[in-house]
């Protein structure tokens, strides 16, 4: 009788133990507080984009369309009504805009990003069925491209990346292809991480599409729990010589360079002299809330978006900074954003904070030859205007 | 995973101090022992995080104390501006048919965009006395359903139930229409 009741306590304790016990990962920052800032970013100026009464600021999608005559679009999705717009950049005024149908055989339900490539060759988004819809402005569809595989796969999103399209994570365009960056959303079981390529390209004389890059198993692997989307966001850009990718994951202070041709991963260090260590969350998936998981984004650094800036030789990397005594139930938009500036060989210029996410929609950041553009979200309930603001480098 | 388990630990095994006690009566010991480990058990089991219903049902109680409601309002339609794209679509069109029935008050909260809104239900929110525009954030339920549209039922500026209109409820704007109709 004893016996079978210590067997019962023996499994109730090995029960709770097993549910409470989690593996958790710290990922330090080696040269933090070592680094000397040469560099800050200042705002030097602002372009304001005056909205019709059916656009709101804060686009899903924006981005910047060079035409062979050397003229510069600023182009970005309305969402309400499935448009792409047309502003002039330079002169601010509003040229023209494409509209595809919702719904219907010709219908796109999902509109959440895009790239010109020209205006007989716009490659848009689906993301109600992952796939890539070749169009032309004068919105008439010309190719559906599957980035999910078979249609009767219906574990496609274990083998296959989604996608949150953003400005500052466009679509790539090198010779002969589209770079499109994704990412698996939920844990990666440890069975699938060596096999999960996030990255899509789509070759545009074949239309056919290659996966590659998979997530470093130091970073992502052992069953860590960095719940949801926050840390497993991939941002790229493209390295100045053309064959490499610039990989910024969420939870290294180190940036991975990827081989376009090999697939090989080269790392090198790209963090901030104020970001503290990482860490998983110390609670089993299935357990984490969604306001814990948020909490946790909160409390700690974020890597976010890499950008190059050709024009002065430089890379910013976006900071979702910690505020590691957060309070439950603060936002994540109370973060503050830093971007850190480095030189092309990597090496640390500085860091300077913009303001807290509420205010900067830094999804909405690109490079031009005034300086990199950051998306003000202006308080005016009015939602009249949709703002950049420029930063150029200046030494301290 | 690391297992931290040990049986040497196990509550049977007790300290020197009850094993003397063991010695001296050994049945009424272990009668304490599977007692004291009951009561654990019960605690551990017990001591659960407040059900996820009470939980909205304070916080939207909580906020509703905050803002000024009219008496005749009967219902509450919090809706979300981010989060279930179809349920928040359910809500917006419901809002359009409903938003001159002074028994229903709607709360808008998570803002994506007023204007867009505006335009998708056809009204100017600064006309409509029975809708309030939570900038601050205080209808957010604390709960995974906070990206679903939330219906309330209210007496005398408490509520009395709730539901929210998700995939797994899709009905919930469908079944208030049906009452709304009934009442007339």
């Amino acid at each position: 009788m004893n016996l079978k009741l210590s067997k019962i306590y023996f499994f109730i304790l090995l029960l709770s133990t097993a549910c409470t016990n989690n593996s958790v990962v710290k990922i330090a920052n080696k040269n933090q507080g070592k680094l000397k800032a040469s560099v800050k970013l200042e705002k030097i100026d602002e372009k304001k984009f005056e909205l019709d009464t059916c656009t709101a600021p804060k686009p899903e999608f924006t981005e910047l369309f060079n035409t062979m005559n050397g003229k510069i679009y600023f182009t970005f999705l309305n969402n309400y009504n499935n448009s792409i717009y047309f502003y002039d950049y330079n002169s601010l005024t509003f040229e023209k805009k494409i509209t595809w149908k919702k719904d219907g055989q010709e219908g796109i339900l999902g509109l959440t990003g895009y790239h010109i490539k020209s205006l007989d060759s716009i490659y848009l988004f689906d993301k109600s069925k992952t796939e890539i819809i070749l169009s032309n402005c004068k919105n008439i569809i010309l190719n559906k491209i599957s980035l999910r595989g078979s249609k009767n796969d219906l574990n496609w999103f274990l083998h296959y990346p989604q996608y949150y399209p953003q400005a500052v994570k466009p679509f790539i365009q090198t010779a002969h292809e589209i770079i499109f960056s994704g990412f698996f959303p939920g844990n990666i079981p440890e069975s699938i991480i060596s096999d999960f390529k996030f990255t899509a390209r789509l070759d545009f004389n074949t239309n056919k599409v290659k996966f590659s890059n998979t997530y470093p198993k130091a970073l992502y692997g052992n069953n860590y729990n960095w719940n949801e989307e926050f840390f497993k966001e991939v941002f790229s850009d493209l390295h100045p010589d053309g064959d490499k990718l610039v990989l910024s994951f969420p939870i290294s202070h180190d940036l991975y360079l990827v081989n376009l041709n090999t697939g090989e991963y080269t790392k090198v260090y790209g963090g901030s002299n104020f970001a503290g260590a990482i860490s998983s969350i110390n609670k089993q998936p299935k357990k984490t809330s969604k306001d814990e998981v948020v909490l946790h984004a909160v409390r700690n650094d974020e890597y976010s978006a890499i950008k190059y800036d050709k024009f002065r030789k430089v890379y910013y990397r976006f900071l979702l900074k910690a505020i590691p005594q957060a309070p439950i139930n603060t936002e994540w938009k109370e973060k503050p954003v830093a971007v850190i500036i480095m030189d092309e060989n990597f090496r640390y210029l500085g860091e300077t904070v913009i303001g807290k996410i509420k205010n900067w929609n830094w999804q909405d950041s690109f490079v031009t030859s005034e300086g990199l553009n950051i998306e003000y979200i202006e308080k005016n309930v009015s939602e009249k205007y949709l703002t950049l603001k420029i930063f150029t480098i200046k030494k301290i | 995973m690391k297992r931290v388990f040990k049986p040497k630990v196990m509550i049977m095994q007790g300290s020197g101090v009850l094993n003397k006690k063991t010695k001296k009566n050994p049945t009424k010991f272990i009668k304490y022992v599977h007692i004291f480990a009951l009561v654990i058990v019960a605690l551990l089991v017990g001591s659960c995080k407040k059900n996820v219903q009470d939980t909205e049902t304070d916080n939207l109680t909580t906020s509703l104390s905050k803002i000024q409601v009219e008496k005749q309002v009967k219902w509450i339609v919090v809706l979300p501006g981010l989060g279930c794209h179809g349920c928040i679509q359910e809500g917006e069109a419901f809002m359009k048919k409903h938003i001159q029935n002074k028994n229903i008050f709607f709360v808008l909260t998570k803002i994506s965009s007023l204007k867009i809104l505006q335009q998708k239900i056809g009204a100017q929110i600064e006309d409509c006395p029975n809708v309030y525009v939570d900038y601050d954030d205080l209808f957010n339920v604390h709960t995974d359903n906070s990206i679903y549209p939330c219906i309330a039922r209210i007496e005398d500026g408490k509520v009395i139930e709730h539901e929210f209109q998700s995939p797994k409820n899709g009905a919930a704007f469908y079944n208030l229409r049906s009452l709304l109709l009934a009442q007339k």
